[in-house]
């Protein structure tokens, strides 16, 4: 049960929910950038929300099916096409046997997730699927796809039958209510663990300025680039464990953002950590674009985010009873 | 933030939580952090995802996400038990005596510091003003402590590197630097696990697979452990290559 890569994309890697349990040996999570839409991929083909999907970067795959199969792209606004035509994202579709499925480029955002029901099939190392590409980990021979690659997909396709496909033709995600589930600029963060060593004046300003996110930004971090040199310090800390969002501000007052790839110690203080909720934001933007930070309370932290998983949440349910 | 003697416990961002045992690199902090660490990895409490020992902290990852409608219920209730925990594992390290406390284990490396192996010894005795084989005895002379793996798979942290031997980082990283090669770099000395970019001066390479995920332990090397580097021929690495 196979799908051919006949193009295999600018970056393109197999992620499932990430790689956890092995950080203390310096091992990355990895995951997918943006959970969010690989979680609603996964829900719109019926897959458990932890199986391995395709996360696109910029330019999708071209994929030959060599099997029916039930597939979903979410993420951004990709072109999607079946066979050379248009076919909407952020909904169940239908592949038959011998066609291509294209993802072509993402007239907005910069990733999204191909999920197919059972998942694409790959040896699991340390407990997860997700590709650590720098390591060599997981995922497709640890690299991101290549034109001649063959993916194997998992058993649920065939097993879903008619009846559930048939049901299953009719799920989509409206584009608003995906947008809903994003608040607009700035991202929202929380006060780092070393944001008192660094002098006011760049504490300040870290909440002031815009960043443009430079072309150097990739599945490890997001390398900022400041408007002014107002941010440089001489603030120093130690090797510790960092997270998926945690903001570095080495000395030379250009931020750096951790993310799903990130090693999982870092010695460069942290100023900020991105709140989970907008994390799948995050992800989204693209080199050349800018943000800028706001910094909120532990509450609001925790209230985007429950405000997030009840509209998963609801579209399970809704899907189900459709 | 939550504080005993010697401890305090802290949220970091909304899907972590980091207790703090000190403040400064210190072997006897790294050991209580170490047991810490591993003492709360076996209490296995639910939507633990990661817990993570570094120089002086424990950093505790748990899924927001799985979490989120009680999640200020659940950090506080994680703040409690780290603190507990805190208390727990410094008992337990008070009524160990000097003969019971596992020293950790000493691993011995197996280093060849020659010709190819070592492609930067030459600038590295250049700079330091010390011969090749000076450079070998002062290196492979002592024992080394593992404070924390990180930065790659099986990465160690090492402390105590000669004085004589630190040498500044290489003006530019290679891209690429061999799996297994033996460094140099500013004050610390280490080994690179797995090919990775890296900017430190190569003295020695050691033929074992430090890191090999498909093996149980995946990981050679521990934090808290000791090291020792030795040296081996040409010839043996040859035989030695795994």
């Amino acid at each position: 049960m196979n799908i051919r890569v006949l193009k295999p994309g600018s970056f393109t890697t197999i992620q499932d929910a990430g790689r956890w349990g092995s950080q203390q040996l310096g091992v990355s999570a990895s995951g997918p950038m943006d959970e969010v839409s690989h979680r609603i991929a996964n829900l719109l083909v019926g897959n458990p929300p932890a199986a391995a999907t395709l996360e696109v970067t910029l330019l999708g795959p071209v994929l030959g099916f060599d099997v029916d199969a039930v597939v979903a792209v979410v993420g951004g606004t990709p072109n999607v096409r079946l066979d050379g035509s248009p076919v909407p994202a952020a909904r169940t579709l239908q592949v038959t046997s011998g066609e291509v499925l294209t993802v072509k480029d993402l007239a907005r955002g910069a990733r999204c997730y191909i999920a197919v029901a059972g998942g694409i099939v790959v040896p699991e190392v340390l407990g997860s699927c997700a590709t650590h590409a720098r390591s060599r980990l997981g995922g497709l021979l640890g690299r991101p796809l290549r034109s001649g690659d063959v993916l194997q997909v998992g058993r649920a396709a065939a097993a879903a039958g008619r009846p559930w496909a048939a049901r299953a033709a009719h799920w989509s995600v409206s584009s608003y209510e995906l947008a809903r589930l994003h608040s607009p600029d700035p991202i929202r963060v929380l006060r780092g663990r070393h944001e008192a060593r660094f002098p006011a004046g760049v504490r300040d300003a870290f909440y002031q300025e815009r960043f443009l996110i430079t072309t150097q930004s990739d599945r490890m971090g997001f390398r900022l680039r400041a408007g002014s040199a107002a941010l440089a310090s001489h603030t120093a800390a130690i090797s510790e464990g960092v997270s998926f969002g945690t903001v570095q501000l080495p000395p030379d007052g250009h931020p750096i953002v951790l993310m799903a790839d990130r090693q999982p110690t870092g010695g460069y203080p942290c100023i900020a950590n991105v709140i989970t909720a907008d994390l799948p934001r995050l992800a989204q933007c693209r080199p050349g674009e800018s943000i800028s930070f706001e910094q909120v309370t532990l509450e609001r932290a925790y209230e985007a985010l429950r405000g997030q998983e009840e509209f998963l949440r609801r579209l399970a349910l809704s899907l189900q009873a459709a | 933030m939550r504080r005993a003697p010697d401890v305090s416990v802290a949220p970091m961002g909304d899907s972590a939580v980091v207790v703090e045992l000190g403040t400064a690199i210190d072997e006897g902090v790294n050991e209580r952090v170490i047991a810490l660490g591993e003492h709360i990895r076996r209490q296995a409490w639910p939507h633990v995802l990661d817990v993570v020992p570094s120089y002086c902290a424990v950093v505790l990852h748990f899924d927001a996400r799985a979490v989120a409608d009680s999640a200020e219920a659940y950090v506080a209730s994680l703040q409690r038990r780290l603190l507990r925990a805190a208390a727990e594992a410094r008992a337990a390290a008070g009524s160990a005596t000097g003969s019971d406390t596992p020293a950790g284990r000493e691993f011995l490396l197996p280093v060849c510091y020659e010709g190819e192996y070592a492609p930067d010894m030459d600038e590295v005795s250049a700079a330091t003003g010390l011969s090749p084989r000076e450079i070998v005895v002062r290196h492979s002379g002592r024992t080394y402590r593992i404070h924390m793996l990180g930065f790659s798979p099986g990465f160690p942290y090492l402390g105590g590197l000669d004085a004589s031997l630190q040498v500044p980082r290489r003006p530019a990283p290679r891209s690429e630097v061999p799996a297994g090669s033996v460094a140099i770099g500013g004050a610390q000395t280490g080994v690179y696990p797995t090919a990775t970019p890296g900017g430190w001066n190569l003295i020695g390479r050691t033929p074992l697979k430090l890191f090999d995920p498909d093996r149980q332990p995946a990981c050679l090397l521990k934090a808290g452990d000791r090291m020792r580097f030795v040296p081996i021929s040409a010839a043996e690495f040859r035989q030695q290559s795994q």
